[in-house]
């Protein structure tokens, strides 16, 4: 007769999930053991619809305790262990059942498959675990909170032998919708587990446990420290070193110790050179240590594994999209935005929902200047058919401030039922931005004093009036916006859009704190958006000479973005008069200086930005660009002056074949 | 009584060599018998202010009988055999302890050391028999690289000192030797095909004329046909076949040989500095790590075995830190080459690559910093070769300050530090400076060479002293070598001046002429915007009318301008690629 299987389980108000796993598992065990902890809704009588032995047993603070009291009551010749928030897969019925026939080993560890809810999508998150093993009177849990039994296992058995059966899948929902721990039951956890390890300082498991917990209640270099004791002369072959390794990593690094870190990530590789994860986190940390080269060197890697085995417990996206986006963050780095696209498609490609790739990949676009090839990259990119699809991707456009295309969306979803304010605002902004007031000022005229957006609706208004030159308008708009009440620095931007309309001649002494001059700072860019370069500059002009040398940088990098190079310039010396030491800020001016084909000061601006920041390689870049224009130039002066030479044309076409393009590119 | 110690030599044209050998034994010899073979030059009136006992020999191709007959014209109890082009440093060791023990030893070996001709801390040790009783039983044999025949070897002992010094020859000499060498070898060895010395010897030589492929079967017969009983022998043997598969491009036997004979001289330093090298070759940098760390933990070896000084020391070590830098370990690598300095500060090498991760990693300020405090300012040599890295790298102000961090508050520094620092100066944007510096240099009666003049003419035109330029330009035109420069400064002086050139150079002149100007530009663009008080604009003009003046010269000019643009970004390039290894792909 074939070998009998019992599924054993502990419950406490599970109605919610129990059926789901009973369901699971009809058929495929001989007997199903419930042991309730102490129930209050209707977890007892669904168990005994699916024929389950319900037995109570009173909670003692122990998950071993109560486990193995499921065990001292099954009677069949395996243990199948499942939580109620877990299911068997389907295809894994008849796996259950070969497995037990074969009865090669004394137990199995079995595949899991974690559904994690984060980022607004869900992952899956395989990983191995010990749910299947021989019921014998003296193999019974251990451990008040990470109970285990492989280990007593090992202890009364010696000949036991286990096996990986990675065909056998259990799906676990338990982390889906919900924190995976509240705080109280964290602390609790650590203390439970505080204490037992006091009590057996050998055991190498509890302390990779703790170390977890303490991981998880954010005591980063205690948890490096425990981790680091749990693997100290471990095992290699030891199932759960891979994830311990992992954990260190992330230890190390929460705890801002990137070196510690990347040792590990090494000496990990050393033992196990597949483990994407070791390499992500590699690629993670070198990133954020500016070490561009290795960073790229462990995406790349990460990117080319093959499939991670399961108990790697490897995370979802680690060998994807996850590492696709820091490879095309490093192609931006290098200002090569052609391979940063293609990185963020794959990525996105991966993962529909990773919105990072894609507005990375709309600000790559520049919709804002050539909004029709967006348009249609965008279109073949993605598949916007319902409403959350085109809303999310107008959201994306407008923060990337390409107004039109932002405006085409909302149009597709406005036009449909009920609207939320807020985008009913975004398109009003939209319409301002088209000098399309008349529509705008409809959308705003909607939102009444009591509506929590009222302020931001009346400051478009203003703004309607101002780019007109309004002046009476403005001034009475604006004292109405006082009326309200502002804050002294929204009421200060306000002022400036007032007083800038003034014929008056003022003396700038206004100064904004920060929440003012991110809003100044927007309103400038919207001006310059339309075109308004001269009402933009009548804007800062009433910024106290502190306060637009302090943010000088910021406006001059606006008016280069928008193509004013000569105003850009002026705000950039500006600051660089403030702050000699600012690289980005020698490098911009590099660039507005090799634009305007004035070779010794922007090599010059190249240089010191080089030499103050080292580490960036588009200062590199620049450089070299910048003698290859030159050399360009010369070369085509040589043309023009030795008609009769034909080397200068030749090696000008030879440039040309090198970059792959045709000499009309300029 | 004590016994006496007689120098027997045998020379011929050796008149640049011998007194220096001469001197290097007074006081360590009681006799000196020289036999001379032949010269035509001053060598025999040179041998006769220190000795009386100077023979004549006439030439037979044979090495063995001339020295013989040294010996037999040698009244004293031991003899002492040197060439010409060594000497013997008594401050290692003294010749006097060896003979006067009663150790019962009838002869030494005494280390000799090579010196390579690039680096006096770089140096092979050999173990040679150079003294021995003045008896029959001590002749030489072998017409070439003759032996002393050791008929008792447990009579032989090995000395630790004093140290014989063998000269670097020159290319030239050291072929013509060879020529004559191979010749004697490849008769005795055609007479003598069974003797693996003769083997050995024809090996080294055939690998010193770059003849690999023919220095391997005689290398290998010698490795093979030495036993250790001639382990003075076989282990240089061992080394130089290494080597020879190295050139030879096959690295995996190379390897195999150091794997092979590491097992069997595992004190043997050299062979794992060898295999280190030669995974560094393969880019198997991690393995090559594990070499080197043996190498250093075998310490020296022992006497018997020859030996390059430095295997077990600085020359590991800087190979640690090449290795740990190909695998991007950087800080590894950079205390690696710390270390490798501060062994034998002699050994400059590591303090460029040392430079260049410091510059890559820390910016010219922060390297600066890094080893100014490291102390590598405050060694003379260290502090030039660090000057003129960052000039190079384009740094001229933190290339002054060098030099006047230590080595000029020092003192006023030596004509060449001197000459070089009057040129950083200038491109670092203080001419004022560099002038006086200058004039100091000419009332030390200094030396005062072209480029030095060129750099001073500059000066003065960054300084729109146009007339005192031109009056320096002109008589720079006086050299037969500054003519070049001193077209392409006149004519620079002129456009600067007033926006015109002044005449055309003659064709055969052209080419100086664009040199000499792309030399100026280049150092012009080198000058730092970003220190207080240095005006870009009259280093700007130079360098546009620089330009100009190239692209209006001929199409030879803009062809050179135009390579000159395409090596500055190929240099900013290569630095990237240094830097971002793989990922600069990223930028293609």
């Amino acid at each position: 007769m074939a070998d009998r299987i019992s599924l054993c389980m502990i419950v406490r108000d599970e109605e919610q999930n129990l059926s789901r796993c009973l369901e699971s598992v009809a058929g495929a065990v001989d007997e199903i053991v419930v042991v309730d902890t102490g129930s209050t809704d209707d977890t007892r009588q669904i168990a005994s619809e699916f024929g389950a032995r319900v037995h109570s047993f009173p909670w003692n603070d122990s998950f071993s305790d109560a486990r193995n009291a499921s065990l001292e009551r099954a009677t069949g010749d395996w243990i199948l262990f499942l939580d109620a928030d877990e299911e068997l897969a389907k295809e894994s019925r008849d796996v259950l059942r070969r497995l037990t026939a074969e009865g090669t080993a004394e137990g199995y560890f079995v595949k899991i498959i974690n559904y994690l809810g984060g980022e607004g999508w869900i992952e899956p998150c395989p990983d191995l675990v010990f749910r299947l093993f021989r019921n014998r009177p003296d193999y019974r849990f251990r451990g008040a909170v990470h109970e285990q039994i492989v280990d007593v296992i090992l202890e009364k058995n010696s000949q036991a032998r286990y096996q990986v059966a990675e065909d056998l899948v259990i799906l676990h929902h338990g982390y889906l919708n919900r924190q995976i721990q509240e705080k109280d039951k964290k602390h609790r956890n650590l203390e439970l587990i505080r204490r037992e390890l006091a009590a057996a300082p050998e055991n190498r498991l509890l302390r990779y446990h703790y170390g977890v917990e303490l991981y998880r209640a954010e005591r980063y270099e205690e948890a490096a420290a425990e981790l680091i004791r749990a693997a100290n002369g471990i095992d290699p072959q030891t199932i759960y070193l891979p994830k311990l390794l992992r954990y260190i990593v992330l230890a190390y690094h929460a705890a801002r110790r990137p070196g510690e870190a990347l040792e590990i990530v090494r000496l990990g590789l050393g033992l196990f050179p597949d483990y994407a994860d070791l390499y992500y986190y590699g690629g993670l940390i070198s990133f954020e240590q500016k070490d561009y080269a290795r960073a790229y060197d462990f995406f790349q890697r990460a990117v080319s594994l093959p499939e991670q085995p399961a108990y790697y417990a490897s995370f979802h996206g680690v060998r994807g999209f996850r590492s696709y986006y820091y490879l095309g963050q490093l192609a931006e780095i290098f200002l090569n935005e052609e391979e940063a696209l293609r990185c963020y498609i794959t990525g996105l490609q991966d993962n529909p929902h990773f919105t990072a790739a894609l507005e990375s990949i709309v600000r790559l676009l520049k919709p804002h200047e050539d909004p029709v090839y967006a348009r249609d990259c965008l279109e073949k990119l993605c598949d916007l058919c319902t409403p959350e699809a085109v809303l999310l991707m107008a959201q994306v456009l407008f923060r990337q401030s390409a107004y039109l295309l932002a405006l085409e969306h909302l149009e597709r979803v406005t036009g449909q039922g009920e609207v939320p304010a807020e985008i009913l605002l975004w398109k009003a902004i939209c319409l301002v931005q088209q000098r399309r007031y008349l529509e705008a000022l409809r959308i705003i005229e909607d939102f009444g004093p009591g509506h929590s957006l009222y302020p931001l609706a009346k400051l478009n208004k203003i703004l309607c009036f101002w780019l007109q030159g309004n002046r009476r308008r403005v001034r009475a708009l604006v004292e109405e916006l006082f009326a309200l009440g502002l804050s002294a620095d929204t009421g200060a931007v306000v002022g400036l859009l007032r007083d800038s309309l003034s014929r008056r001649r003022r003396v700038p002494e206004v100064a904004l704190g920060k929440e003012g001059i991110s809003l100044l700072l927007d309103i400038v860019m919207r001006v310059l958006d339309l075109g308004e370069k001269d009402r933009a500059k009548s804007l800062l002009a009433g910024l106290s000479p502190e306060c637009l040398g302090k943010n000088a940088r910021d406006v001059g990098q606006l008016f280069y973005r928008y193509g004013y190079l000569e105003a850009a310039e002026d705000y950039l010396r500006l600051y660089l008069k403030n702050d000699p030491g600012c690289a980005g800020t020698c490098f911009t001016l590099a660039e507005i200086k090799c634009r305007e084909g004035a070779f010794l000061e922007a090599a010059d601006f190249y240089r010191r930005a080089l030499t103050l920041d080292p580490g960036e390689p588009r200062h590199y870049i620049g450089l070299i660009r910048l003698y290859e224009k030159t050399r360009r130039e010369i070369l085509r002066e040589a043309v023009k002056r030795y008609p009769d030479v034909p080397i200068f044309r030749e090696l000008l076409e030879e440039q040309f074949v090198q970059q792959g393009h045709t000499p009309a590119d300029g | 009584m004590r016994p006496t110690i007689g120098l027997a030599m045998i020379v011929r044209n050796e008149e640049g060599n011998l007194a220096a050998c001469l001197e290097s034994v007074q006081g360590a010899v009681d006799e000196i018998v020289i036999v001379d073979t032949g010269s035509a030059d001053r060598t025999v009136e040179i041998a006769g202010r220190y000795t009386d006992k100077v023979y004549h020999y006439p030439w037979d191709n044979d090495f063995s009988a001339a020295r013989n007959y040294a010996i037999a014209q040698t009244r004293s109890d031991w003899v002492l055999s040197l060439d010409a082009d060594e000497e013997l440093d008594t401050t290692s060791g003294d010749l006097r302890a060896l003979v006067n023990n009663n150790s019962g030893y009838e002869a030494y070996f005494l280390p000799l050391c090579n010196r390579t001709p690039q680096f006096p801390g770089d140096y092979s040790r050999f173990l040679v028999l150079r003294l021995f009783r003045n008896s029959a039983a001590y002749r030489f044999h072998g017409r070439i690289h003759e032996q002393v025949a050791v008929s008792r070897p447990e009579a032989v002992g090995i000395a630790e000192g004093p140290v014989i010094w063998h000269q670097a020859l020159s290319g030239k000499e050291r072929n013509r030797k060879r020529g004559r060498n191979l010749a004697l070898l490849r008769r005795a060895a055609a007479t003598d095909p069974g003797n693996p010395f003769l083997q050995y010897y024809l090996g080294v030589e055939w690998l010193g004329f770059g003849k690999a492929e023919r220095a391997l079967p005689c290398l290998q017969s010698a490795c093979t046909r030495l036993t250790d009983a001639q382990i003075l022998f076989r282990a240089p043997a061992v080394r130089f076949l290494v080597i020879c598969l190295k050139t030879l491009g096959r690295l995996d036997e190379a390897i195999c040989v150091c794997l092979e004979e590491s097992l069997r001289y595992p004190a043997y330093t050299d062979l794992f500095f060898e295999g280190g090298v030669l995974f560094e070759q393969k880019g198997e940098y991690e393995i090559a790590i594990r070499w080197f760390k043996e190498a250093i933990n075998c310490g020296p070896p022992p006497a018997v075995f020859s030996h390059t000084n430095g295997t077990e020391g600085f020359l590991s070590l800087y190979h640690l830190g090449y290795c740990c830098e190909k695998l991007g370990r950087l800080k590894e690598a950079r205390g690696f080459y710390e270390q490798a300095l501060a062994s034998e500060p002699g050994y400059v090498y590591p303090l460029y690559n040392l430079f260049l991760l410091c510059l890559a990693e820390k910016g010219p300020h922060g390297a600066f910093d890094h080893l100014a405090a490291a102390g590598h300012l405050a060694q003379p040599e260290r502090a030039g070769v660090l000057a003129d890295l960052f000039f190079e790298a384009g740094y001229p102000d933190l290339a002054c300050a060098c030099i006047e961090k230590e080595v000029l508050a020092a003192g006023f520094p030596d004509d060449g530090v001197a000459r070089r620092l009057v040129r950083f100066r200038v491109y670092a944007g203080r001419s004022e400076d560099a002038l006086c510096l200058m004039d100091g240099l000419r009332r030390t009666g200094g030396e005062i060479d072209l480029d030095l003049d060129v750099t001073e003419v500059v000066a003065l035109i960054l300084k729109e002293n146009y007339r005192g330029a031109k009056v320096k330009a002109l008589s720079l035109w006086r050299r037969p070598d500054g003519r070049g420069a001193a077209w392409a400064l006149l004519n620079l002086i002129s456009l600067c001046k007033s926006g015109s050139r002044c005449g055309r150079p003659e064709e055969s002149r052209e080419a100086a002429v664009i040199q000499a100007t792309l030399a100026i530009m280049e150092d012009c663009l080198r000058y730092p915007p970003w220190s207080p008080g240095v005006d870009g604009r009259a280093y700007g003009r130079l360098v546009e009318n620089a330009a100009g003046f190239l692209v209006r010269l001929s199409p030879r000019g803009c062809t050179a301008l135009a390579a000159y643009l395409q090596a500055k970004a190929g240099a900013v390039r290569r630095m990237m690629d240094y830097k971002y290894n793989q990922a600069g792909r990223l930028w293609r």
